[in-house]
């Protein structure tokens, strides 16, 4: 809350308080501008019109009132308008005020004024009082309270155009949003600017009908103000003019008010303010200064015109409309049906059915016919994710038995691979209980030379049983950042004791750096192993010199690739044609699974999987999209 | 220490089995000598003492059974004792045939380790035992003449003197003294002594083939 700009102030204290808060009232409104300048002004002459602001010129109230006037009064060219913005309600005193008329009669003592506007009744005091500034030069204000205004209108060549607020109205308009209320609350701060509307306040509360009730709330500190809030019944709206100090001297601004008795109100907060409306004020019944400042300037040109003697009664503003906010009429559960017609209700969007009815229509029917269909659709998603989740659970079933199978080649050198490093643990226990039975004081350093031998099998023979393990897991299927080196390390450690049992040189080469692919470790292990055991079955009946198999991890772009080439036989054209179908082999044994399912993973890796043209023997190619942060980084360094 | 006098070699491709073998062996009171491959102990100087040889069954290069063959084909008789991290009925029953002393899967226990080693160091002995009396035997074959050792052949075949005669075309008297100087030569007494050189020397008692070269 805040005190509006020209509003009355009887004590410089008071005004002073009110400016700051007045900042926060910012809302311009573009309404049409009324037909202003239809006066037409007599001669040919250039006409010199001073504007005396009471207050500074950022002042909300004043720039909405200012563009009002400014509207109409510009709409001739033959006036040239002076502006000074006295600035009384921050700068008061009698010290200021003689010194700022002198300086203004002395800078405007040249010029020949036609007419003077005085906006706020300190503007019209600066400029009539003690004595006129500009004497026979008529006066016009504006935003001037009308019981201001009626002291004003015995001053000779002073007439304008008062304003009231709209008090009265704003109650009527709550209780009629609130029918059920059986209190109104008055609310108010305990400055003598925030004082000064008790009695009005209470004026035009006392006109209410009879059932109604008035709770004062003035001058208290905020949180007795909180605690007398609390015991008000729910549904009672509160009205409110000004709150710049509590009983405690703490000053408030509106919005700060608001938000302190937001929990604790019996219902939302109307004002005749308007700038409270979108900070959580509910509206009411508010003075638009925009209009007020047209009608000033229209009564201007008209005493300008000398249609207005300028000795008339201030005219009264109609410069009042309805302001609600829908956001928080709607929170206190206001029937719609109850704001009055021509009110202005912010952020509401109006149901589109009540605005455009066949549009709305169509929209439904459209609506219902999309939904039928995505009904439809979904159920018939549905049964196809049924049938994937099947087919999945299947197709990981048959991974499965892969791996096993691959497993099952392996079986023999992996059973070696563990059983040697147990059997070397055995030796070694063995030795050290031997020695130490042997009782040579200190013991044998054997002892130490066996103990190292094993933890040193012991964690050996673990790492193979991980391998294993990985290979036979039946976890879901889980993408993960991993470098493919690892895999493919993995992969090799699996089959080279079968390698190396049947005499095959099995190589691995890596980059220095990590191959980061995302996806399933197990699943690609899996195609490593696939291409593996393929490979090495293939060289198994070469001659020793063709018994080579090669894994390679290369970086391709942005993507990683794993090469797995043999020096065997290769593949038959025919062989070529058919390598990657299920069920085709070229073993005598085998389910001819293993490729098939080989390609199928490295496509849901969103890789690649195909044969190279290589000379003589085997290449088959797997590439993968390499893991976003490392394909740029390999991308980098090929440069 | 449970060790009899013996040399063990250790023939694996896995080096830490081979120095843990080591360390057992020396705990248990045997001396040993290791090799990383077949090849390798191949192109060694076979000890002097009794020895027998661990060798694994899955080695790169040369396996444990083609290093067996290839020590046949040299006419080198070792006791083997086969060790295997996964072995089959096939390949067990193959190393048997070719003579292998025993078939031990890793891991194992103790006492069967060193009943093995025990049992092939002692055909080990038997066998050097038996190729001395071999080379004895040859030594002293060789002093015969080729008259001598005709008649000597038919001895062994339970011919008598007459018979031999008949065979040979020559006179019963000449065929018992050439008889009476072989077995002077032969240190022997008995025909059933000269057949036993014979045998020794011709390695017809299974275990020895016939030597090549001279």
């Amino acid at each position: 809350m805040g005190v509006p700009a020209g509003e009355v102030g009887s004590t410089t204290t008071g005004r002073r308080a009110g400016w700051p808060c007045a900042l926060f009232s910012a809302i311009l409104l573009l309404a049409p501008a009324v037909s202003a300048g239809e006066a037409p002004l007599p001669g040919g002459a250039v006409r010199n019109v001073l504007v005396l602001f009471q207050d500074a010129p950022n002042v909300p109230a004043i720039v909405a009132l200012n563009d009002g006037l400014r509207r109409v009064l510009q709409g001739t060219d033959r006036l040239n308008v002076y502006s000074e913005h006295l600035d009384l309600s921050r700068f008061a005193g009698p010290a200021y005020e003689d010194g700022l008329r002198r300086w203004v009669h002395t800078k405007y003592a040249h010029l020949d004024l036609s007419l003077v506007m005085a906006v706020g009744p300190g503007a019209v005091t600066f400029a009539t009082q003690p004595e006129a500034l500009w004497p026979g030069v008529p006066i016009v204000f504006c935003a001037v309270d009308e019981r201001m205004a009626a002291s004003f209108d015995k001053l000779p060549g002073v007439t304008g155009v008062a304003h009231r607020y709209p008090i009265r109205e704003t109650m009527e308009l709550a209780l009629r949003l609130f029918p059920d209320a059986s209190a109104i609350a008055l609310m108010g701060g305990a400055s003598e600017a925030d004082r000064m509307w008790l009695a009005p306040l209470r004026a035009e509360a006392a006109t209410l009908p009879k059932g109604i009730r008035v709770v004062e709330l003035f001058g208290l500190s905020m949180p007795e103000t909180v605690e007398r809030l609390k015991a008000i019944p729910r549904g009672t709206p509160v009205l409110g003019m000004t709150f710049l100090r509590d009983g405690a001297g703490r000053p408030w601004t509106g919005p700060e008010v608001l938000r302190a008795i937001d929990a604790v109100a019996p219902g939302p907060l109307f004002s005749t303010y308007d700038f409270l409306v979108g900070r959580g004020g509910a509206g009411g019944v508010v003075l638009e200064f925009e209009k007020i400042g047209e009608e000033a300037g229209t009564l201007a040109l008209r005493v300008l015109a000398g249609e207005s003697s300028g000795a008339e009664p201030a005219q009264r503003s109609r410069s009042s409309r309805i302001l609600l906010d829908w956001r928080v009429l709607e929170r206190w559960g206001v029937d719609e049906a109850r704001i009055p017609i021509g009110a202005e209700v912010r952020f509401r969007t109006p149901p589109l059915w009540k605005e455009h009815p066949w549009i709305a229509g169509g929209v439904v029917v459209a609506l219902l016919a999309q939904g039928a269909l995505i009904v439809v659709l979904l159920l018939e998603r549905r049964r196809r994710r049924l049938a994937e989740v099947a087919a999945g659970e299947s197709r990981a079933a048959v991974a499965h038995m892969n791996r096993v199978g691959s497993l099952g080649e392996l079986a023999g050198s992996l059973a070696h691979e563990i059983n040697t490093p147990l059997a070397s643990i055995q030796n070694s226990a063995r030795a050290i209980r031997r020695i130490l039975a042997a009782g040579e004081r200190p013991p044998d350093e054997d002892v130490y030379v066996n103990l190292g031998i094993i933890e040193g099998e012991g964690k050996r023979a673990g790492e193979v049983i991980r391998r294993i393990r990985t290979v036979l897991r039946r976890d879901s299927v889980q993408s993960v950042r991993l470098d493919a080196r690892d895999v493919a390390r993995d992969a090799v450690a699996l089959v080279s004791p079968q390698a190396r049992q049947r005499g095959i040189d099995l190589h691995l080469f890596t980059p220095a750096d990590p191959m980061d692919v995302d996806g399933d470790r197990v699943q690609l292990l899996q195609v490593l192993l696939n291409l593996l055991l393929n490979a090495l079955e293939a060289v198994a009946p070469q001659p020793p010199d063709r018994k080579k198999v090669t894994v390679r991890i290369v970086p391709d772009g942005d993507s990683v690739r794993l090469q797995v080439t043999d020096a065997g036989n290769g593949f038959s054209t025919a062989a070529r044609a058919r390598i990657f179908e299920p069920f085709f082999t070229t073993k005598k044994t085998g389910l001819g699974m293993g490729l098939s399912i080989s390609r199928t993973i490295v496509e849901a890796h969103g890789g690649r999987m195909w044969l190279g043209d290589s000379p003589e023997g085997a290449e088959v190619n797997v590439d993968l999209p390499g893991a976003r942060e490392a394909g740029s980084r390999v991308a980098g360094e090929k440069q | 220490m449970t060790g009899t006098n013996g040399t063990v070699i250790v023939v694996d491709d896995d080096q830490a089995f081979r120095l843990s073998m080591e360390q057992f062996l020396k705990s248990a009171g045997y001396r040993s000598r290791s090799f990383a491959s077949a090849s390798a102990f191949l192109a060694s100087q076979p000890p002097d003492g009794p020895a027998c040889v661990l060798v694994d069954l899955r080695m790169p290069g040369m396996s444990g059974l083609e290093l067996q063959e290839a020590l046949e084909r040299a006419g080198r008789r070792c006791a083997l004792v086969f060790l295997s991290g996964h072995g089959n009925v096939k390949t067990t029953a193959r190393a048997m045939r070719n003579g292998a002393v025993d078939f031990i899967e890793k891991p194992y226990e103790e006492e069967s380790l060193l009943e093995a080693i025990e049992r092939a160091l002692a055909r080990d002995r038997r066998d050097r035992e038996m190729r001395a009396a071999r080379v004895d035997a040859r030594s002293r074959l060789a002093r015969l003449s080729s008259a001598e050792i005709s008649v000597c052949e038919m001895l062994a075949e339970g011919l008598r003197n007459k018979e031999i005669a008949a065979k040979l075309g020559k006179a019963e008297s000449t065929v018992k003294m050439q008889r009476w100087t072989a077995m002077s030569k032969l240190r022997v007494n008995t025909p059933m002594e000269i057949a036993r050189l014979l045998d020794l020397a011709r390695g017809r008692d299974g275990a020895y083939p016939e030597p090549r070269g001279p």
